[in-house]
């Protein structure tokens, strides 16, 4: 009896080991497309998504939502909405509004980020059986994780 | 559908995993047929899309606010890719949480149009995705798919036939 379940497990194991990943294609066309970026246009974009995405780890580290935010820093919601989608053009005068809503300094938005997507979603996996469609907020992954959001991505 | 789901090696990174649509018989993938069709006229368009898809893979994750929401059905997570502000170009995908997304394709949307469905082509495209979406909850439903490497990515059977019932 004992050895059947062995078997079970072991034929388990081994259809886990037969899932493969999807096959990877390489794209000349993508990398023609990138090469022909310049360091300056490179730079732009990484810019304005890496602001995106310090701000929207601000505003959910705080428990906020984008309404509140939106009314927090005196503006309308579809602005909030612009700002995070990673394509905006921020003003000094912008993140100055912005820094002072949050109580940060300037050089917050500019220092690497503390929590990476990826690290978050480890901690999430390890909690559940995979992502659902939409997004955990800092808050409720520092939750159901059980510590605090200050990983540092390896 | 006839299709099969492939990561884009270029923009797969530490932060996502890209992957898009190869349809059955064809050589090229539904986002480089994008690309092509759409690299003459939306020259800087399409470089900020590769350019902010790269930083998605390999920087900053597939944050919700990158995309617009409800370009599909109901929670099947059919979004478009947030553009420039006075771009008309429209890139269909599907989002899973901020570690995996699904390029479709796309095409112009003229401003004044309010929908997807007011355009032959962005029609088609959309379609396309939600049936993607479809198969593939259904195979992760199943098991035939599943979240692996502690949910960074996707592992199992990625082709998908013609007469499979979702």
């Amino acid at each position: 009896m004992e050895w059947d379940w062995k078997v079970i497990l072991i034929l388990r194991k081994m259809k886990t080991i037969d899932k493969k990943g999807a096959r990877k294609v390489s794209s000349p066309l993508i990398s023609a497309i990138m090469e022909g970026l310049t360091p300056a246009e490179k730079m732009q974009t990484a810019v304005k998504m890496q602001l995106a995405a310090k701000l929207d780890d601000l505003v959910k580290q705080r428990g906020w939502s984008k309404g509140e935010f939106a009314e927090r820093v005196g503006k309308h919601p579809s602005e909030i909405t612009k700002w995070l989608s990673g394509t905006h053009n921020f003003t000094t005068d912008t993140l100055a509004e912005i820094a002072v809503t949050l109580e940060v300094t300037m050089d917050v938005f500019f220092s690497p980020e503390r929590l990476e997507s990826r690290a978050a979603h480890v901690l999430i996996s390890a909690r559940s059986k995979g992502p659902a469609v939409g997004t955990w907020t800092l808050g409720m992954l520092a939750k159901a994780s059980g510590i605090e959001p200050k990983v540092k991505h390896g | 559908m006839n299709f099969e789901l492939v990561e884009i090696e270029e923009l797969s990174g530490r932060s996502a995993t890209i992957y898009t649509v190869l349809p059955g018989g064809a050589e090229q993938t539904v986002f480089d047929m994008f690309l092509e069709e759409n690299q003459g006229k939306f020259n800087d368009e399409i470089k900020f899309i590769v350019s902010r898809l790269y930083d998605i893979g390999h920087r900053v994750g597939a944050r919700e606010g990158f995309f617009k929401p409800n370009e599909g059905k109901p929670g099947d997570g059919v979004c478009a890719l947030f553009d420039l502000p006075n771009s008309k170009l429209r890139l269909y995908c599907i989002r899973y949480g901020n570690v995996a997304v699904i390029l479709g394709g796309g095409g112009e949307k003229p401003k004044g149009m309010r929908t997807w469905q007011e355009s032959g082509k962005l029609s088609e495209e959309a379609s396309r995705m939600i049936e993607v979406s479809k198969a593939i909850m259904s195979r992760l439903k199943s098991g035939e798919i599943e979240w692996a490497r502690g949910g960074m990515g996707l592992e199992g059977d990625f082709n998908f036939e013609e007469d499979e019932d979702y």
